[in-house]
């Protein structure tokens, strides 16, 4: 195994900016990068030039993350990643807010927390789905978004209902239906493999009649942009489980066609693929 | 609403939505797993149900793992929802 060049770029003492281009250059002979590769030959049919630049932009995504990831640990070169993020054009979600509370549906796609960080720093009445091992400790002590950890299954019920309370009070929620907790999920096949979803989400959506909106942030060149789509609902008519797994085949079909082209914002989460590729990059 | 009815309506509301209707109900019994059944998904229905049925506006500040493990632990917490 080739030693792990994100390290060495991390400890520089050059702008993120440059950490990123350099990145880039490092990119272009990708280190460890074989089970990427792979993973581009399998899943999506890549071959020749096609593959190699897939494996290139992939690895690139993966190490940026990294290297992001551990900027966001950090008090002092947090600011640096939030300064890369274009501001978005929220016009939808604060129309929607104004008449009560809104769900924001995320996905474990693109750099990873930067629309989170993002978020914390909007003074919404913010409630966080996370796993709390990914936040620092200095970070909820400098903000009024709250936070809850969605990994504890005897907290679970709890979660919901504490989450239905804070959106009934006009508050803003923000969690990802793309790692399956719980004991009731909904398997979708993608890309050769299933993958499961939590129905958290889409129950609290149905049950209190709320708007929905997928927001992701995703990398555009080095530049980071936040998109925010609506998820239209269902008929509410519909039996439970049905509506259920519509609401999660419109939100996952707004991100599929992101997996399948733009490989920088694949993170190869067990929902993708099972592996953890990420492993090989982190700092 | 007076306690009696307010047990009354939990329990009717939890069997409405028990996994395992054969398993007696009573105010003890587990609510999850090693009872009724209940994951989290039907607690929050239960729980949504009850709010509606009753009037009661719940708080969060009373609500932990232990307030939603059994019927009686759920009606307490009702009880402390109400507005004192």
């Amino acid at each position: 195994m080739k030693p792990n060049p994100v390290k060495n770029i991390s400890a520089l003492d050059v702008p993120l900016s440059k950490k990123l281009e350099l990145l880039r250059e490092a990119a272009a002979n990708p280190a460890n990068a074989s089970r990427l590769k792979a993973w581009g030959k399998q899943h999506l049919a890549l071959h020749g030039k096609a593959l190699n630049d897939w494996t290139s932009r992939a690895w690139w995504g993966l190490a940026a993350g990294e290297l992001l990831r551990e900027h966001l640990y950090n008090e002092q070169r947090r600011p640096a990643v939030l300064e890369l993020i274009d501001p978005p054009d929220w016009t939808a979600i604060n129309e929607a807010q104004q008449h009560g509370g809104i769900i924001l549906a995320t996905a474990h796609i693109g750099p990873p927390r930067a629309a989170m960080n993002y978020l914390i720093d909007c003074n919404l009445p913010l409630l966080i789905w996370t796993n709390m091992q990914g936040v620092p400790g200095w970070l909820p002590r400098k903000t009024t978004a709250k936070f809850l950890d969605p990994l504890f299954a005897e907290e679970r019920a709890v979660l919901l209902i504490k989450s239905a309370l804070h959106l009934r009070a006009g508050g803003v929620l923000f969690g990802a239906p793309d790692w399956a907790s719980g004991t009731r999920t909904v398997a979708l096949p993608r890309l050769g493999v299933e993958c499961f979803f939590s129905l958290g989400i889409p129950m609290l959506v149905r049950q209190l009649r709320l708007p929905a909106f997928l927001v992701m942030a995703l990398w555009h060149g080095e530049r980071i942009q936040l998109t925010s789509i609506p998820i239209y609902p269902p008929d509410f008519a519909m039996a439970a489980d049905e509506w259920n797994r519509l609401w999660i085949e419109r939100y996952w079909g707004e991100i599929e066609p992101i997996i399948r082209s733009s490989p920088e914002n694949l993170r190869f989460l067990r929902t993708v693929d099972g592996g953890a590729l990420v492993h090989e990059l982190q700092l | 609403m007076e306690s009696k009815h307010l047990t009354e309506v939990v329990l009717t509301v939890i069997e409405q939505h028990t996994l395992l209707p054969h398993k007696p109900l009573h105010l003890n019994t587990p609510l999850g797993a090693d009872g009724l059944g209940l994951d989290s998904l039907a607690i929050l229905e239960v729980v949504l149900e009850l709010e509606q049925r009753t009037g009661i506006h719940l708080r969060d500040e009373n609500l932990t793992a232990e307030t939603l493990s059994t019927p009686a632990n759920l009606i307490r917490y009702l009880e402390q929802s109400l507005p004192g």
